[in-house]
């Protein structure tokens, strides 16, 4: 059998088997809830000290964030300024990004001699798409498929979740604001003149940083 | 045991304007919040939520420490409406400060619906004015033809319409309906010592404190040095003696086995309109066997939210929403419709706040590169969202009662039952009419309209221990004291008679600083 159809099968089975758990009063308060709880739990960060990046995992994430906004990318500074941000306060990041950088930097080093961010850009964007990208189209519902994620391919998830998904949402409210033609990101201060007038006069202001 | 004059259950807004007016006047006053101790300004918070889009835990209180359980027909999730922190919920409002207009206090007498209230608009007018500069509200009534009679101008000018609400203004005016500026305590320029709002954007965390925020007040309060606050405590019971006057109360550290007692001469009970019928039925005992202020058994009875149906509206011309944080174009015309007596109120907004969750907080996973978002963002510009923020209709379905589950200290939880009636859905339908309208006369070439059963409560929940003139139909009087108890206090929305269909936080304020004037004149004196 196929990995993965046997995953497929394995993902399906479990999730009727505790739905249909579910469905018998008494175990749903019991086993039920505490196996909710716990896949709840499981699709959080786990708990581990915050710290500082090193130089060369923090290359690797602005390696990833190149990768994946290409010529779209235009204040790397605030990327960095996030990374670091999210490594030294909130807990799980920091190992969750070493982690990461490991990985991408063992992948490259299988098609090439050289760690991640030495590598061209299209050859690193394969390797996101392989080891922190939930695929768009996927056999499985999507409910399903994120279940088996969360059960056997927990890094790929949290890649995906944590560092992929947050690139993606940070350029929505910064860079990608001002390629869509609003005159600022949503976390600048605007002032009280500019939203009364249409944003085509209003001029662009250049090299926007955030205010903190 | 300690001790203290005033003992304020809840430290949202609230709790936090009662407790700042009465440290003004040298009382000393402790206040028992559940929830944690929370920095102001909201720098911090601002640069962790919306800078970084970190949901900072330590802000959230596990689920073994709030709870409501629901049924019937509320799908909305009602803990998500309640922020549990030093200064509550209002420290992340939409500070949309209206009042409501004088036929909502008579409802029963014009429309058959509902009951009076034991106050009329004229004897809250005053207070409007009051709490109007109390947040620092900005607006005008000058192009808003429906506002009520006031004796004060707003303290600060209007915010003014955004470039689209103005295009809509237009369109609108020309089939019939009026679109005004909103009154909101968002300071338009600097007021006292809170700077004017410069729109950081997602007002919802205000990182300068132009948007009101109780913490102004309570630090004030602290300042005094007669006013603390008791942070990350749950409040059990309310003490009375053996002639059923409140004495003190039962409280509990969150982290702590063994629960404490603090005495009172008065005692006020802010703790939301759900949580405050709760603590009144936790507090059943020989004196009161049904709860206190439940001999007649209304508390927890005529909860009513706003039911909030929202709308979008797509246009070939890009709207560009969510160039302004706060809230600029609304409509009145609809709060008194001549209609009134088939179905509620609605008041029409145009919800800037509420910007599409992409350009902050979503990241769908059907972006992969960053065409894919630009696409996303791209079609977003061209929606505009539009709200029907309406009245619910006071009935024998809604109500809270103690819950099946329990907190850590063993105590139940709030359960809501909420069923909606025919006039509820009579209310959606002259929604739906409203939209359609809306649509047509600003030529959206795409619309979508929330079923009926989809409401959100718009964080809006009031009744549950109504005031009125008799015990025998109501919890408690015109000042929010408990029906029998002259030192028992209930403040905030649970103390409305009905919901109207404007926004509650301004009426809160007004009846929390007459009650505050009532408690320093008639009951320390």
């Amino acid at each position: 059998m196929k990995r993965r159809k046997f995953l497929t099968i394995f993902g399906t089975t479990l999730t009727v088997t505790v739905i249909g758990a579910a469905a018998v009063p008494g175990l749903k308060e019991g086993i039920y809830q505490k196996f909710y709880t716990w896949y709840k739990s499981a699709q959080n960060l786990p708990d581990a000290a915050p710290g500082s990046l090193k130089a060369s995992t923090l290359q690797s994430l602005m390696a990833t964030t190149e990768a994946l906004l290409e010529d779209k990318l235009q204040n790397k500074s605030v990327y960095e300024k996030f990374f670091q941000w999210h490594a030294k306060k909130v807990p799980g990041y920091h190992e969750l990004y070493e982690k990461f950088a490991t990985i991408l930097n063992q992948e490259a080093k299988k098609v090439s001699s050289r760690n991640f961010p030495e590598v061209d850009i299209a050859t690193r964007r394969k390797i996101i798409d392989r080891v922190a990208m939930i695929p768009a189209s996927s056999a499985l519902p999507l409910k399903v498929e994120n279940f088996r994620l969360t059960i056997l391919e927990r890094n790929k998830w949290y890649f995906d979740k944590f560092i992929v998904r947050e690139i993606f949402q940070l350029f929505a409210r910064t860079d990608a604001l001002i390629l869509i033609g609003y005159e600022c990101w949503r976390t600048q201060p605007r002032g009280l003149n500019n939203y009364k007038i249409a944003p085509e006069q209003v001029a662009k202001i250049q090299n926007p940083q955030l205010s903190m | 045991m300690t001790q203290s004059t005033i003992a304020i259950v809840g430290s949202g807004i609230v709790g936090s304007a009662i407790a700042y007016l009465l440290t003004q006047k040298g009382y000393d006053v402790d206040i028992f919040e559940k929830g944690p101790e929370y920095p102001y300004p909201h720098r911090t918070q601002f640069e962790e939520e919306i800078a970084y889009v970190y949901d900072n835990p330590a802000y959230r209180l596990p689920p073994d420490l709030k709870d409501i359980t629901r049924s019937s027909d509320l799908k909305h999730n009602l803990n998500a409406d309640f922020y549990a922190v030093e200064g509550g919920s209002s420290t992340r409002w939409s500070a949309i400060t209206l009042r409501m207009i004088p036929s909502d206090f008579k409802t029963k007498t014009l429309y058959g619906y509902g009951e009076d209230w034991p106050i009329t608009y004229d004897d809250i007018e005053a207070y409007y004015g009051k709490a109007e500069e109390f947040l620092g509200v900005s607006g005008t009534d000058a192009d808003n033809p429906f506002a009520p009679r006031r004796s004060k101008p707003y303290p600060l000018p209007p915010f003014e319409l955004t470039y689209q609400d103005q295009i809509f203004a237009e369109k609108l005016k020309a089939k019939g309906i009026i679109l005004h500026s909103t009154p909101q305590a968002r300071t338009r320029l600097k007021y006292g010592d809170r700077p004017a709002c410069d729109n950081y954007g997602p007002c919802q965390v205000c990182p300068t404190g132009a948007r009101y925020s109780p913490n102004y007040h309570l630090q004030l309060a602290k300042k005094t040095g007669k006013c603390k606050v008791h942070a990350n405590v749950t409040v059990r019971r309310i003490i009375t003696d053996k002639s059923g006057r409140a004495t003190g109360l039962v409280y509990q550290q969150n982290n702590e086995a063994k629960q404490k007692e603090h005495g009172a001469k008065v005692i006020i009970i802010a703790a939301n309109a759900i949580e405050s019928p709760r603590l009144l039925l936790l507090s059943k005992n020989e004196q009161h066997p049904n709860g206190i202020g439940n001999n007649s058994g209304h508390v927890g009875k005529y909860l009513t939210f706003h039911h909030g149906w929202h709308g979008e509206l797509r246009y070939k011309k890009p709207t560009y929403p969510a160039r302004f944080g706060g809230w600029t174009g609304q409509s009145h015309q609809f709060l008194d419709p001549p209609t009134r007596k088939k179905h509620g109120g609605i008041k029409i907004e145009f919800p800037f706040i509420n910007a599409p969750d992409e350009f902050l907080f979503a990241s769908p996973e059907k972006w992969k590169t960053a065409a894919d978002v630009l696409a996303s963002l791209e079609d977003i510009k061209h929606w505009h969202g539009v709200r029907f923020h309406s009245e619910v209709s006071v009935g024998p379905g809604k109500y809270v009662t103690l819950s099946k589950k329990r907190d850590r200290f063993g105590d139940p939880f709030a359960h809501v039952e909420y069923k909606t009636d025919e006039r509820d859905y009579e209310t959606y339908k002259f929604a739906s009419q409203l939209f359609k309208k809306i649509a047509s006369a600003t030529d959206a070439e795409q619309t979508k309209f929330f079923q009926f059963q989809e409401f959100t409560t718009t964080a809006h929940h009031h009744g549950t221990c109504r005031m009125g003139k008799e015990s025998k139909q109501s919890v408690v009087d015109q000042y929010g004291k408990v029906h029998g108890i002259s030192n028992l206090f209930v403040a905030g929305g649970s103390t409305f008679v009905g919901s109207a269909a404007v926004n509650p936080t301004l009426t809160m304020v007004a009846l929390a600083m007459r009650t505050a004037d009532y408690i320093r004149d008639q009951v320390l004196s």
